[in-house]
């Protein structure tokens, strides 16, 4: 049988903040790191699905965000339960895009680590 | 004249009228409490002046004339004298008193102006402990009276409002044809401020209108720049004099006429060279110098190439091997903007520049070692929009 996970709608803008930071905490608020810390960790702990809603953020998830947040979570838990569990909605453009970005740059995590 | 200080010329000529008539008769006549008052302001008033006369006969005065081209295009080495005689200056500072004499600047371009402002921020920090302290404005010192483009460019870019100077001077010129985002400054991650720099492209040109994509770089762009100046533009010990750790400025500027916008970031921090090395460690000196030639040190402009290029990431010691690339997507975004674009990064002795043209999806790149090192480092990227000025751009 299946395994069947609860899905939990995350508006980011709402949630987090309409301006993500950059990568560490050190650097300042709503950093890639707090994300990956106190939001997305606790999903992967939850064994939970994300589901991220973009839409009315302000300014973009820079590529640093991203490598910082998601990037080091799909070489900690690896690529089948990172997907399992994080899911950013592209039914918008905002989303469409920064999954893409997103994407690339967890590729780029993983090709780190292989190093 | 304001009316106070028209009432107040009144009140002193009417107090010295009846001072000297004391002083003529040597009897003291029957005066009005007002008398009194003024007599005591005054006298409180010639004290400070005498003791300011004091404080300035013991105090250096250093005189930075700054010379015809405030640019970078033209010549840079005027920058660089400006920035030497800044540094020689900032020792024993509390005796001197700082004169910075604008009147032979003929020609100034937006990122020499903010250049230009944090070097003097350099002295306002170490005299009154403030990157932003209320200067004067003396016209003996000030700008060429005829010169109305430049006093436009220093009012409108916000040079004189940095340092709390409001009014330099009248703005009789109403133009349409020049727009500008005033220098802004932060020794943080300030992300208010990137929105500001897009309201101020959205309100002139329709350069992000239904392409995200484009918005999208350029939000990662600006974001990778601010992260630089607080991460690597200044190590963990710095304290060089009149320098703030952290602290970037950035402003912006939009010709109409020529449809060309340009977004510019600066910050003081130790340069290209000293990051790299602080970076890749022990692996600087392979970096540093060019393996087809054993001897052979790069230059700074040769540096700057290799951080564009991305090629700091495949050293095994920096820092996690899928970092290093802000610099690359620097490049990135002037190639897919859509338009012909100029990036434009000056750093220590190096200056590089990548062109990009659209019609030919053609690029050059050209690098220049300058005569002396510059504070820091200047990002500028120069976007030329062309007829439609991009509100008719209907990419996704």
């Amino acid at each position: 049988m299946a395994e069947t996970m609860e899905v939990v709608k995350y508006n980011f803008a709402k949630q987090f903040s309409k301006n993500p930071g950059l990568r560490f905490r050190k650097l300042g608020d709503f950093s890639g790191e707090e994300f990956r810390e106190d939001v997305l960790e606790k999903f992967f702990k939850e064994n939970k699905r994300i589901l991220i809603n973009l839409e009315d953020i302000e300014s973009a998830l820079g590529a640093s965000f991203l490598s910082e947040a998601f990037g080091n979570l799909a070489v900690k838990y690896g690529l089948e339960k990172f997907h399992k569990i994080v899911q950013i909605d592209t039914s918008n453009k905002i989303g469409e895009i920064t999954n893409n970005e997103m994407l690339l740059r967890v590729k780029e995590a993983l090709e780190r680590q292989k190093r | 004249m304001t009316f106070h200080k028209w009432q107040r010329m009144k009140k002193r000529s009417y107090w010295k009228k009846i001072k000297k008539l004391d002083e003529r008769l040597k009897i003291p006549s029957l005066k009005s409490k007002k008398y009194y008052k003024i007599k005591k302001y005054e006298q409180r008033k010639s004290k400070k002046n005498k003791n300011n006369i004091k404080k300035n006969e013991n105090r250096t005065i250093i005189n930075i004339d700054l010379k015809s081209y405030i640019n970078f295009k033209h010549n840079a080495n005027d920058l660089v004298f400006v920035t030497k005689k800044i540094k020689n200056s900032l020792k024993d500072i509390k005796r001197k008193r700082f004169i910075i004499d604008h009147s032979n600047i003929k020609n100034a371009s937006v990122g020499g102006l903010l250049y230009l402002v944090g070097q003097i921020s350099k002295i306002t920090r170490t005299k009154y402990s403030s990157t932003k302290y209320d200067l004067n404005y003396n016209k003996k010192y000030g700008l060429d009276k005829n010169n109305k483009k430049l006093k436009y460019l220093f009012y409108k870019i916000g040079y004189w409002k940095y340092f709390g100077i409001s009014k330099p001077y009248k703005i009789n010129i109403r133009t349409q044809k020049e727009y500008f985002l005033a220098i802004e400054s932060h020794n943080q991650n300030k992300i208010n401020l990137l929105n500001n720099i897009k309201k101020f492209i959205n309100s002139n040109v329709g350069l992000f209108k239904n392409n995200y994509m484009l918005e999208y770089k350029f939000d990662d762009i600006v974001k990778e720049a601010m992260g630089n100046s607080l991460e690597h533009a200044y190590c963990e010990n710095f304290d060089e004099i009149g320098k703030e750790k952290g602290r970037w400025w950035i402003c912006g500027h939009f010709d109409k006429k020529d449809k060309i916008l340009e977004i510019l970031f600066y910050d003081y921090g130790i340069g290209i060279r000293a990051s790299m090395k602080k970076n890749l460690g022990e692996e600087a000196k392979i970096a540093l110098i060019d393996k087809f030639s054993d001897s052979y040190l790069r230059n700074d402009a040769e540096l700057i190439e290799m951080a564009i290029r991305g090629d700091l990431s495949k050293y095994k010691n920096y820092k996690e091997h899928d970092r290093g690339k802000g610099f690359k997507r620097f490049q990135d975004f002037a190639m897919s903007s859509g338009y012909n674009c100029e990036l434009t990064v000056i750093s220590n002795k190096g200056k590089y520049q990548f062109n990009y043209d659209i019609i030919g999806d053609t690029s050059n790149v050209q690098k220049e070692v300058l005569s002396d090192n510059i504070d820091g480092m200047l990002i500028k990227w120069r976007i030329e929009l062309g007829e439609s000025d991009g509100r008719d751009n209907g990419s996704s």
